[in-house]
């Protein structure tokens, strides 16, 4: 699917003069994303990064990017924020996860921000097995089941995550303004995946109590309230737009490939917590608890 | 709150049947709530008057 990006002049974002109808708010409480209407069309405002404006139909974007922001950091925040959420103005389903190819098929891993999903998913990268996307989780309906499609071949690390997992001559993208994290790119002893795969299954990260590698299968219900917590969708207040919405994950949860994964938060259980994951993704589920 | 009194669904919320349980979403709120088969079947009651 082709999304037009045109790139205006640098400008100092201005009051927009009404209430956003929806926000994603820093855990401080600080304003991550105003999301705005205007007119049929939508203005995403990141405060003091850029502003970006998304058509109705989800296919046009415009960026007027704040004074002094990099073409890098506008980049990142198109690629990684708004290009997700124009998507799901086209009805494609995007989530937030990471996600690798396994022999057995795509593994995605759900959690919410600061669980190690990245981390997860760059341990896999540079132990043979190719990454799909470090955040953004785009799945298209195949036969017998969905396919996830490669996303971004970047990945973003706090600095503990990628001094243990990332060799130093591995190749960075320049920093992105709103963040410290560092972005990994694919090459060197990182691998990305460019075609798309099956989805195989979808874990949801614990909070990191568990002493060993868990799997427990998440009831249907459960699925689906957290797949609506992790979505990307720009068109919130629709009623129509939601309900489909939510019929499309009323049927992605009737398939047994969701499961509650927990281990311990060390680096170096990182090779059996990996193994443990191929092992259980190859496994028939029926014949799983 | 008496008998005679009748319950509605609102507008702004949707439920949706996973399984043998119901998953409800509040748009208005954004919160989602999960019914177990007992508040399935209560839902049901309601959603048909």
């Amino acid at each position: 699917m082709s999304i037009d990006f045109h790139l205006g002049h640098a400008r100092p974002q201005q009051p927009l003069g009404q209430a956003p109808y929806h926000q994603w708010i820093f855990p401080d409480g600080t304003e991550w994303t105003g999301f705005y209407r205007r007119g049929t069309d939508f203005l995403l405002r990141f405060p003091a990064l850029a502003d970006f404006e998304v058509s109705a139909d989800g296919l046009t974007v415009r960026c007027w990017p704040a004074p002094e922001i990099s073409d890098n950091t506008l980049q990142h925040l198109y690629l990684n924020q708004v290009l997700p959420l124009a998507l799901s103005k086209r009805g494609q389903q995007v989530f937030h996860a990471s996600a690798i190819e396994t022999p057995a098929g795509a593994l995605a891993f759900m959690a919410e921000s600061g669980r190690g999903k990245s981390t997860l998913a760059a341990s896999f990268a540079t132990s043979g097995f190719r990454f799909l996307t470090d955040d953004a989780l785009l799945l298209e309906a195949g036969e017998g089941g969905y396919n996830v499609l490669p996303s971004h071949p970047s990945i973003r690390l706090w600095d503990d995550s990628k001094d243990a997992l990332i060799s130093d001559d591995a190749p960075q993208a320049p920093a992105v303004q709103y963040t410290p994290k560092a972005r990994i790119l694919f090459g060197g002893s990182m691998a990305f995946c460019l075609e798309a795969q099956p989805l195989r299954r979808v874990y949801f990260l614990g909070d990191g109590s568990a002493t060993e590698p868990t799997f427990q299968r998440m009831p249907a219900s459960q699925a689906l309230i957290n797949l609506v917590k992790n979505t990307f969708l720009l068109d919130i207040d629709t009623r129509q737009t939601l309900a489909t919405h939510f019929d499309q994950l009323t049927k992605m949860v009737a398939m047994p490939i969701y499961y509650e994964l927990d281990y311990p938060r060390r680096f170096e259980d990182l090779p059996r917590v990996r193994a443990a994951i191929v092992r259980h993704a190859t496994e028939d589920p029926d014949e799983l608890p | 709150m008496n008998l005679s009194d009748k319950v509605t669904i609102p507008a702004q919320v949707m439920a949706r049947t996973v399984g043998d349980e119901t998953v409800i979403l509040d748009l208005a709120s954004g919160t989602y709530y999960g019914l177990d088969p007992v508040g399935a079947r209560i839902w049901q009651l309601m959603s048909e008057g």
